[in-house]
């Protein structure tokens, strides 16, 4: 009976708990993704030819743990299959937190654009899911005194990546 | 061209159906396909062993039982060597329980007599039956005592211990196989496996019941008395304070369901539910204090 009423309290804490952080977590990043919007990221392994620029390495790297709850209706899904669907907006924070990181970290360095970024994921700890998201990628910083600029021959680069993120 | 983030629009890698929705769908679905997995895999399980032939039975338990007595453990499986008045009147009704039941070699019957004042009988494998001091001492007459044989009796005729162990363990086998099973499904699996095989149970008890009172009709030519035994575990546990859900959670069937069930086998059969009670021999209460 006490195993009965700490699991619907777990059970309960875990739907509280989560779901309020998961709702202040998504307004943060959407607040960020607005403020952050000038840092271009590119998955393009092709930097535009000609620019005069430093190149620095940023990495955003974050750590998100499952409720209680996420992983109870998780492991229920184990029986009959299908999409996990409580897990998808764990891994969809966990991936825009990292590129946001990323992105702060670029512009806190003066670099406009990231080249080459990309994700990883892992599953870290064992018991409740914990997951491990990271993001990287080369940040173009301006050199001081040169003329031509990164934005300048990006039109070059973009004519030859076939996997940036956006182009038009 | 120009290299440009646009904001994707949000709720594309979300799921847009609300957690909570999500919970109980899958919750009344796993609840559903667990407890019929427990059932089929307690029935499967049961129905194989009781295939078993009894000689197996006894050969397992008296393997146990060596093995329990070589390491000094106490074994319920030994057979009790002992001659009490107690013990010989037991067996002289036990023998008529048998041949009105016609149980046929090589299935036995081996009783104990504990001095423990538990109201308590029950029958377990190799048909060693276990009798309680607490409750032969309340027994108002001896057709409740054939009642109390003849229902455990029954078990073993019945082989409900072995298929007891037989569905145990093919459920245990299945939170094996279960995906999660040492987690939450585990757990799941565990509580509504259990309600199965408590359903299972209360209609072992319900079979032995309506068994054991064919023996008695058969002994006395009617089956007055019989349902006093259960008159007797209905004071028992209303003394003890029973819960509204006991039904549902308990081994047993309800003590007032089981007197019902056999006044209904009674009338079904033509048997008379009217007649006169043979008394307890008059020295009954010393021979239980006696045989320590």
């Amino acid at each position: 009976m006490i195993d009965a009423i700490l699991f619907v309290v777990l059970l309960l804490l875990g739907y509280g708990f989560g779901q309020l952080s998961e709702k202040r977590h998504y307004r943060s990043i959407i607040r960020r993704e607005n403020e952050l919007q000038s840092v271009v990221v590119v998955g393009s392994k092709h930097p535009p030819v000609g620019a005069k620029h430093n190149q620095q390495l940023v990495v955003g790297s974050v750590v998100v743990a499952s409720d209680y709850f996420k992983s109870f209706v998780a492991s229920l899904v184990n029986i009959f299959g299908g999409r996990v669907r409580t897990f998808e907006p764990l891994l969809d924070r966990g991936r825009r937190e990292a590129l946001l990181r990323v992105k702060e970290q670029a512009s806190e360095i003066g670099a406009s654009h990231v080249f080459n970024v990309k994700y990883e994921t892992s599953r870290i700890g064992g018991g409740i899911t914990t997951i491990e998201v990271m993001a990287y990628g080369t940040a173009l910083i301006e050199s001081p005194g040169t003329a031509s600029s990164v934005k300048d021959n990006l039109s070059d680069a973009a004519s030859r990546s076939i996997d940036g993120l956006v182009t038009t | 061209m120009e290299y440009q983030n646009r904001q994707p629009e949000e709720g594309i890698n979300t799921p847009g159906r609300h957690p909570l929705a999500e919970f109980i769908r899958l919750s009344i679905a796993a609840l559903v396909a667990l407890l019929l997995l427990g059932l089929l895999l307690n029935l499967a399980g049961g129905h194989l062993a009781g295939l078993i032939p009894y000689r197996a039975e006894l050969w397992v338990t008296e393997k146990i039982d060596r093995m329990l007595v070589e390491a000094g453990e106490p074994s319920p499986f030994t057979i009790a060597e002992s001659d009490t008045p107690l013990i010989e009147y037991l067996n002289t009704l036990g023998d008529k329980v048998e041949a009105a039941l016609e149980m046929q070699s090589p299935m036995t019957i081996q009783l104990h007599y504990s001095d423990e004042d538990v109201v308590n009988a029950f029958a377990t494998l190799g048909g060693h039956v276990y009798l309680y001091k607490g409750l032969l001492k309340q027994l108002p007459h001896e057709n409740a005592l054939t009642m109390l044989l003849a229902h455990e009796y029954s078990h073993v005729q019945m082989r409900h211990a072995l298929r007891g162990v037989g569905g145990g363990l093919a459920v245990a086998f299945g939170a094996a196989v279960l995906p999660g099973g040492s987690g939450v499904n585990g757990r799941l699996y565990s509580l509504t496996s259990s309600l199965s095989s408590l359903n299972f149970s209360r209609e072992m008890e319900t079979d032995a019941d309506k068994n054991g009172l064919k023996a008695v009709n058969a002994i006395y030519g009617h089956t007055a008395g019989a349902d006093d035994l259960f008159e007797l575990f209905m004071a028992q546990r209303d003394s003890a304070g029973a819960g509204a859900l006991d039904g549902f959670f308990s081994t047993h069937p309800l003590d007032k369901d089981r007197i019902e069930a056999l006044g209904r086998v009674s009338g079904e059969h033509g048997w008379f539910s009217e007649g006169a009670t043979t008394p307890l021999p008059d020295a009954f209460l010393q021979w239980l204090d006696a045989a320590d």
